[in-house]
């Protein structure tokens, strides 16, 4: 009997709680919902494999623990205490990944649907009202005003940016804030109709809006530098995001630099991305992630997100009441970014009224003004909170 | 609710929101002016490059000489049908518009050996 005891106390099942259980559970749930319904699977599988690493009770080889990275509760720190998912989260915690996912993303940005309607840019700034409601909220819930800001950035509807923007603000909370951002960017297309909907007559949904002209390769190539220059020198905070995020179209658009381009939009955002979900998924172990805080980070989220599409669809709304080019309010809520998915809702929802109304190129310049904005947001909120 | 009220001006939620969101505005909105006045000047460039009035980039043309013009005239009569004959097309095939300096450019090549025909 005795050394079956031993045997035991040397598996990962003697030190496993309810809570690591319950964690198990959420990361097979995320496998699921990606595999089986689609939504976001190359976010939701490395996070839910995240959560599934990470909730693994310590297995230690060599000194070392190979997994699990928090000992007593708290991120491990002492020598001989690192494992291997320590290092991984590395880039997390110093906001590596998101600048590195942003220059990926750059380079994979068409950004002809915004420079063909320039007025579209202004909803990817009303979709940001959202983040500063939010943080209202979680103030008035009691969070501390650095807590309350990485928490209304999940409005920004943007992964890395939630991720950039807690890791400097509130580094506890970073689990809860970031699979609250990826899970909430997966249900884009349930989260996102019944507001749209409510907030337009059929009238509205209907409307067709006019062909973008064509952009030429010069204008595609001078837009992300002065574009950099401007919201840079606006809002500092937003430079590494920024930066990189233009970057990253730079490479795309300059012609010459075609093989870094497609490097970047390809097998490199796709590891940095691997790197990004599965480490987030990881610091999701049931002590830090299986409290009331957490719950209140899902409620807040799901708050912002809603006032996030509201304002988008009523900012476009207003914008008709002073335009004679009337714009399908539909494509206001593709301001969140979340690209591209804001934007196919979009498109969808359009066409359940006309299928001939074509809605998806429109909103892709909101979408992509979205990530912008969102990126602002969280510059200025680092520059004031931080 | 007053220590709702409270919690919201301690974390100065009423200027971190207006900063916020006019930084926001603030950046997009010159953003929008600089991709109009993008547009702008891009759209000046091409009407200007249409122009006919406008010589086209680069060194002037040469002048064609006697061998080049009969080429030119040749291809244009092989390309006009025969009831087309007296108004010589000089729309090259499968090119639906060609730009204003080109068509002038052509003109130029066709007129020395239309003039002694006519007269």
């Amino acid at each position: 009997m005795e050394p079956l005891l031993q045997f035991l106390k040397v598996t990962a099942f003697w030190n496993l709680s309810w809570g690591n259980l319950l964690m198990d559970a959420i990361g097979v749930l995320f496998i699921y919902l990606a595999i089986k319904k689609h939504y976001e699977p190359l976010l939701l599988i490395p996070i839910g494999i995240g959560i599934l690493l990470g909730n693994v009770a310590p297995i230690t080889i060599a000194g070392k623990q190979v997994f699990y990275m928090l000992v007593n509760g708290e991120i491990a720190e002492g020598s001989g205490q690192y494992s291997v998912m320590y290092y991984l989260y590395f880039g997390v915690r110093t906001g590596i990944y998101p600048a590195l996912i942003f220059l990926g993303v750059g380079a994979m940005t068409d950004f002809s649907f915004l420079i063909s309607s320039p007025k579209l840019v202004l909803l990817g700034a009303a979709a940001q009202f959202g983040i500063f409601i939010t943080y209202t909220g979680a103030l008035a819930l009691g969070f501390v005003p650095t807590d309350a800001g990485a928490i209304g950035i999940i409005g920004g509807a943007d992964g890395p940016t939630a991720i950039f923007l807690s890791s400097i603000l509130a580094p506890e909370l970073l689990a809860p804030i970031a699979i609250a951002a990826y899970s909430y960017m997966a249900l884009v297309p349930v989260i996102q109709p019944p507001i749209m909907k409510l907030l337009t007559s059929r009238k509205e949904r209907l409307i067709r809006m006019k062909d973008p002209r064509p952009v030429s390769k010069t204008e595609k190539i001078i837009f992300p530098i002065g574009g950099f220059l401007i919201c840079t020198l606006i809002a500092p905070g937003s430079a590494i995001l920024i930066g990189c995020f233009f970057a990253g179209n730079i490479l795309k658009e300059s012609g010459v630099t075609e093989r870094l381009a497609q490097t970047a939009r390809t097998a490199f955002v796709d590891i940095v991305t691997i790197l990004v979900g599965v480490s987030v998924g990881c610091s999701a172990s049931a002590e830090t992630f299986l409290t009331s805080k957490s719950l209140l980070i899902f409620g807040l989220g799901a708050l912002s997100f809603a006032f996030a599409t509201a304002s988008g669809v009523i900012f476009a709304k207003i914008m008709n009441l002073f335009s004679k080019q009337k714009i399908n309010p539909l494509i206001g809520a593709a301001g969140v970014s979340a690209v591209p998915d804001a934007a196919r809702v979009a498109q969808m929802v359009g066409q359940e009224e006309d299928h001939q109304n074509f809605l998806l190129m429109h909103a892709m310049g909101p979408n992509v003004a979205g990530v912008i904005g969102s990126a602002m947001a969280a510059g200025i909120l680092w520059s004031i909170l931080g | 609710m007053e220590q709702v009220l409270e919690l919201i001006e301690r974390g100065r939620a009423g200027y971190v929101a207006a900063m916020g969101m006019g930084g926001v505005f603030a950046a997009l909105v010159f953003l929008y002016t600089f991709i109009f006045a993008l547009g702008k000047v891009s759209r000046f460039g091409k009407v200007r490059s249409r122009s006919p009035a406008a010589p086209p980039p680069g060194p002037p043309p040469p002048e064609p000489d006697n061998a080049q013009i009969a080429a030119a005239v040749a291809v244009a009569l092989a390309l006009s049908g025969p009831g087309r004959r007296k108004g010589v097309s000089v729309s090259a095939g499968g090119e639906e518009e060609p730009s204003a300096w080109k068509a002038a450019g052509r003109m130029a090549m066709m007129q020395p050996f239309v003039r002694p025909k006519k007269d």
